[in-house]
């Protein structure tokens, strides 16, 4: 299959507001764009190397008008045309906050830097793909920062390997990479008197729990403010492999799911 | 980013079925079931659940239920997902859709959290004992993401 059997196009319109939009502003529009699309290509394909790669094929005189081509190469698992149309499903779906379902906290952040790296200038990016068509223009920029607003929530725990600790000014800060491979990493930040212990915990596998900042989608925080001390954390496979066809749980005489039933009714989870 | 280990989720009927001495499922979901914690301690594969599972395995008995909750939480391949409120809104879709179907359907509440967190954290499948649950995946009452029986993929035969 040629790579021109494999392809869909996107159209990207710049119109100039009532200020000049710099030529700085211009690389920051296309940078983001490039990156947007890279990172959903990814996240689609579950692969950091999707096999897609994106073209210009047409621009227009007196005007910023692109025609970009998404064109997959042979290692591709996913359709070009999913990944322009997931484009503009998730900049229309985010900004009437609603969001789909497997979104990322970080491909989410990829669409926020691209829907405001025009704010202030006053310019209109328009993106057409499929008889679909998204006016970024300074309204939808703000119901977009609406929609992505963090969410704060107490007590909240993660374990993950904790690296890169900035102990030289204030925030101090380490991150912490959840299990999940393609989650992004997580901010965390700690008082001074937790320098020594974050500093002894450095490439561990550690427990931190704190206040968790959210984004709308995703199951971990942008950010945690760390509360209490983190912890180390050790498991044995071979406690857990002892657990297998061991444990008394389920009543003689009693189904599995009857069981269930039981300890969500008991649990207060029960309808 | 590190290749993507395969990942499933699995409901608490799954941790039920292969920690209770005597079983409660069929041989072949049971061997599934083995195999594949096998798997994940090996670090072969991933394990998701919801912090759900917790009461839903263990009851009221919270020595035994902490004990594993420690091994779990520290385990680099399995990973316990927090209910959050898109899992919410995202299971009372499910819970709409099942009761507008023909005939309607009743999905519970939990069964729906679960497959609404199995989707959030991209499960590749969900996995369950309950048959049920299965069967309104099949007819396109829950999300995208597969729910399905335990089952094997493949024998290993040393050679």
């Amino acid at each position: 299959m040629t790579p021109n059997d494999r392809s869909a196009t996107l159209d990207v319109k710049l119109q100039v507001g009532q200020g000049p939009v710099k030529l700085g502003q211009l690389k920051d529009l296309s940078t983001q764009l490039q990156r947007t699309l890279a990172a959903l290509a990814s996240h689609l394909a579950d692969d950091p190397d999707s096999g897609i790669d994106f073209e210009i094929v047409q621009a227009a005189v007196g005007s910023l008008s692109l025609e970009l081509r998404a064109v997959a190469d042979e290692s591709a698992t996913i359709e070009p045309g999913r990944v322009i149309a997931t484009f503009t499903e998730d900049l229309t779906g985010i900004r009437r906050q609603s969001y789909r379902p497997d979104l990322t906290t970080g491909l989410t952040k990829q669409y926020r830097a691209l829907v405001t790296s025009l704010r202030g200038a006053g310019a209109v990016v328009e993106y057409v793909a499929h008889g679909q068509r998204v006016v970024v223009d300074e309204a939808f920029r703000q119901g977009f920062e609406i929609a992505l607003k963090e969410r704060i929530a107490e007590d909240v725990a993660i374990v993950g390997y904790l690296d890169a600790v900035n102990a030289h000014r204030e925030p101090f800060t380490f991150y912490l990479y959840p299990k999940l491979e393609d989650i992004d990493r997580v901010e965390c930040r700690f008082p001074a008197d937790l320098l020594g212990v974050v500093a002894g915990l450095l490439k561990k596998t550690v427990k931190v729990e704190g206040t968790g900042h959210f984004a709308p989608v995703g199951i971990y925080p942008l950010r945690i403010d760390v509360n209490r001390q983190p912890r180390q954390m050790t498991w044995d496979g071979g406690v857990l492999r002892s657990l297998i066809r061991s444990l008394v749980l389920v009543p003689a005489g009693m189904t599995l799911a009857d069981y269930l039933q039981r300890n969500r009714e008991a649990a207060g989870l029960a309808d | 980013m590190p290749i993507r280990k395969r990942r499933l989720y699995w409901d608490s009927s799954c941790f039920i079925a292969v920690f209770n001495r005597e079983p409660t499922t069929p041989p072949l979901q049971l061997d599934a079931l083995e195999a594949t914690f096998e798997e994940m301690l090996g670090g072969r594969i991933r394990i998701i659940t919801s912090d759900m599972y917790r009461v839903e395995v263990f009851g009221t008995e919270h020595a035994q239920a902490e004990k594993v909750a420690h091994q779990f939480e520290a385990c680099p391949n399995f990973e316990i997902v927090p209910l959050r409120t898109l899992a919410s809104e995202l299971a009372g879709e499910m819970r709409k859709r099942c009761q507008s179907a023909t005939p309607p359907r009743k999905l519970k509440s939990p069964d729906a959290l679960h497959v609404a967190s199995g989707t959030i954290a991209r499960a590749d499948e969900i996995w369950t004992t309950d048959a049920k649950l299965v069967n309104y995946y099949e007819d396109g009452l829950l999300t995208g993401t597969k729910v399905c029986l335990p089952y094997l993929t493949q024998i290993r035969i040393p050679f």
